[in-house]
């Protein structure tokens, strides 16, 4: 039983941190069709600001979290304006190459720069435990829950009720008619990018305190978010969210009750299972091309 | 897009390509004679195997245009196939050769069947998953493949009862594989079949209302690729002795999609050329591997900016030089 909720809460905090990532995915890509293979760069970048926050400018936790996200709102512009702007309107093929070379860049001036071995980024709310039904959890795990809670709850009110989340939705249906209405495609665009980017930035922030910084790290971690995306429905940020979710729920009961080396297999034949059933996704009706 | 066969041909103009080919394949011949060192032979013969590696992957990204992520899988499978069945149960290179790449035929269509279901960025993920499936499954299933410590103790080559311990006569062995790959793109080019592909890439709708069947033909080229590509894989199991976990790596799927964007997907000349580019130069360059992946992504990224048909727009221009001027080329937006 204590493992049982105690491999619960591991998913929970594993969810938000999928649901963050693969929401940024599914904003980018609902908004301006690009499929971006460095998103989970963006989360490995976001690790090592923390790092550096921490131990070179040694601020405390909370201040280095906060330093962390908002430099990682420039490195989402800066994304923006060197690669993203080019190629809004450039073939599929030409966007995914380009996205996917950008990632590979970043994960080896990581290597480059701070070698290979993982970094640790201290939290003095990761070494404090409450105890939840006999078990011991890491307090920093609900400072994960609650800053996904916050950044959903931000998130869902910026793209209802202010003009420019309104324009990102107007966007994501129709590009040209957006643009032929006088909404300014590129200036959306940005918005679009530094708000994923800001949310890859919180989920470094939160997690990288209970694991570590290290140049590989966003690899997987942005296969899984692609996974948790195309079962959400291509471009569904809330059909992302739930799947993401589930899949750190199930991928943290497979590490507790099958083994942890299959663990990965399991989430990836999830994925694949579910795109056999329904090829558009859980929640997604027909994809746009 | 760019089809070489589409270009018109203007009365009295030398071809100069069939010739250019045949030079290449001639130079290639006579190479290890030039070669003092072995360590250029097995330069050599690395960039022969990504020849034939590109040249399959260009099968399935070039001519029906699925970028296709899981291209590794079949390399990886190739190698470990090679690895086990000699190792273990003393199979012939032959044998070993055959079998894989039928199996392959087999594993792509396990593999294609599920994705090409998905729509172009879909199925891109899709594949990748199945990438990291095989690489988790080589370094998790110890019993199998060994696990990290890698399958070890791979036989010298024998084709034949002849045994092939010398790197020339590996080097020829690869060269005639890679001219073996260029062939059967070269064919499928010319064939009735490629003209297919080319009606489903271009337009799965209307060639779907011709009675050409997209998924019929985009399997069938699939099963082509992961071949041709198991097949190198073998080769490397032999050529290396040595099988890890790490021939399923996604730096091969990085260097592929490099090979291909940058000599012009669909365009067999500019793919040999990046493809030989690119494995010979950074050897020469003596780079480590960090900062040679550091500078291929950015030459990734600016070549895919700035001139998406990469390499092949180069040989065009040049191929147009003291001609006539003809109309270019519409380039398609992919």
């Amino acid at each position: 039983m204590n493992g049982l909720i105690e491999q619960l809460i591991n998913g929970l905090t594993l969810g938000s941190q999928y649901a963050l990532v693969a929401a940024g995915l599914a904003l980018i890509f609902g908004v301006l069709e690009i499929v971006n293979f460095a998103h989970g760069e963006l989360v490995m970048i976001g690790a090592y600001l923390l790092h550096a926050a921490g131990t070179y400018l040694d601020l405390p936790y909370p201040l280095a979290a906060v330093t962390t996200v908002a430099a990682m709102a420039a490195v989402g512009a800066l994304f923006y304006v060197t690669v993203i702007r080019r190629i809004l309107e450039r073939g599929w093929q030409v966007q995914l190459v380009a996205t996917l070379a950008v990632s590979i860049v970043l994960i080896n001036l990581a290597i480059v720069v701070e070698g290979s071995l993982p970094k640790v980024a201290y939290s003095e709310l990761g070494t404090r435990t409450v105890t939840i039904a006999g078990t011991q959890v890491s307090v920093q795990r609900f400072v994960v829950l609650l800053s996904m809670a916050a950044t959903f709850g931000v998130l869902i009110w910026f793209l209802r009720s202010t003009r420019t989340g309104r324009a990102m939705r107007a966007l994501a249906q129709n590009r040209e008619a957006a643009a032929v209405v006088g909404i300014p495609v590129q200036r959306i665009g940005l918005v679009t990018v530094v708000i994923a980017s800001c949310m890859a930035g919180i989920a470094a922030a939160t997690m990288t305190p209970l694991y570590s910084a290290h140049p590989t790290m966003g690899t997987l971690l942005a296969i899984k978010a692609f996974a948790a995306v195309i079962m959400g429905g291509f471009g569904n940020v809330s059909g992302a969210v739930v799947s993401g979710f589930a899949l750190g729920i199930a991928e943290a009961l497979a590490i507790g009750y099958v083994s942890s080396a299959y663990a990965d297999v399991l989430v990836f034949s999830v994925m694949i299972a579910v795109l056999l059933v329904r090829p558009h996704g859980l929640f997604g009706r027909a994809v746009r091309a | 897009m760019i089809d070489v066969r589409e270009e018109p041909r203007l009365r009295g103009a030398v071809r100069v390509e069939p010739a250019l080919w045949c030079a290449g394949f001639a130079f290639a011949l006579v190479l290890p004679l030039a070669l003092p060192v072995p360590y250029y032979i097995s330069t050599a013969i690395t960039a022969l195997m990504f020849v034939a590696l590109a040249v399959a992957f260009d099968i399935v990204v070039g001519r029906i245009g699925a970028l296709s992520l899981c291209q590794p899988v079949f390399f990886g499978f190739g190698s470990y196939a090679a690895a086990i069945l000699a190792t273990r149960h003393g199979w012939s290179f032959g044998a070993v050769l055959l079998l894989s790449m039928a199996a392959a035929v087999v594993l792509a269509l396990a593999i294609g069947v599920p994705s090409f279901r998905l729509s172009l960025h879909a199925f891109a993920i899709g594949t990748l998953g199945f990438a990291v499936i095989a690489m988790l499954v080589a370094r998790n299933w110890v019993g199998l493949t060994g696990g990290p410590l890698c399958m070890t103790g791979v036989p010298p080559l024998s084709v034949a009862g002849v045994e092939l311990t010398s790197l020339t006569a590996q080097y020829y062995l690869i060269l005639a594989m890679a001219a073996g790959a260029i062939g059967v793109a070269f064919a499928i080019a010319r064939s009735r079949l490629g003209l297919a592909l080319t009606a489903v890439r271009d337009d799965p709708v209307l060639a779907g209302a011709r009675g050409l069947s997209p998924t019929a033909f985009r399997l069938t080229a699939f099963g082509i690729s992961a071949a041709l590509s198991a097949g190198v894989g073998v080769f490397n199991a032999y050529f290396q002795s040595v099988v890890c976990p790490e021939n399923l790596d996604l730096s091969y799927t990085t260097a592929l999609l490099i090979m291909v964007f940058i000599g012009g997907r669909s365009s067999l000349r500019g793919v040999v050329a990046a493809a030989l580019l690119f494995t010979v130069l950074p050897q020469m360059l003596r780079l480590t591997e960090e900062w040679r992946l550091v500078i291929y992504g950015l030459v990734l990224l600016v070549v895919v900016i700035t001139i998406p048909d990469g390499l092949e727009r180069a040989f065009q221009a040049a191929g147009r030089l003291g001609r006539r001027r003809t109309q270019p080329t519409p380039v398609r937006k992919r």
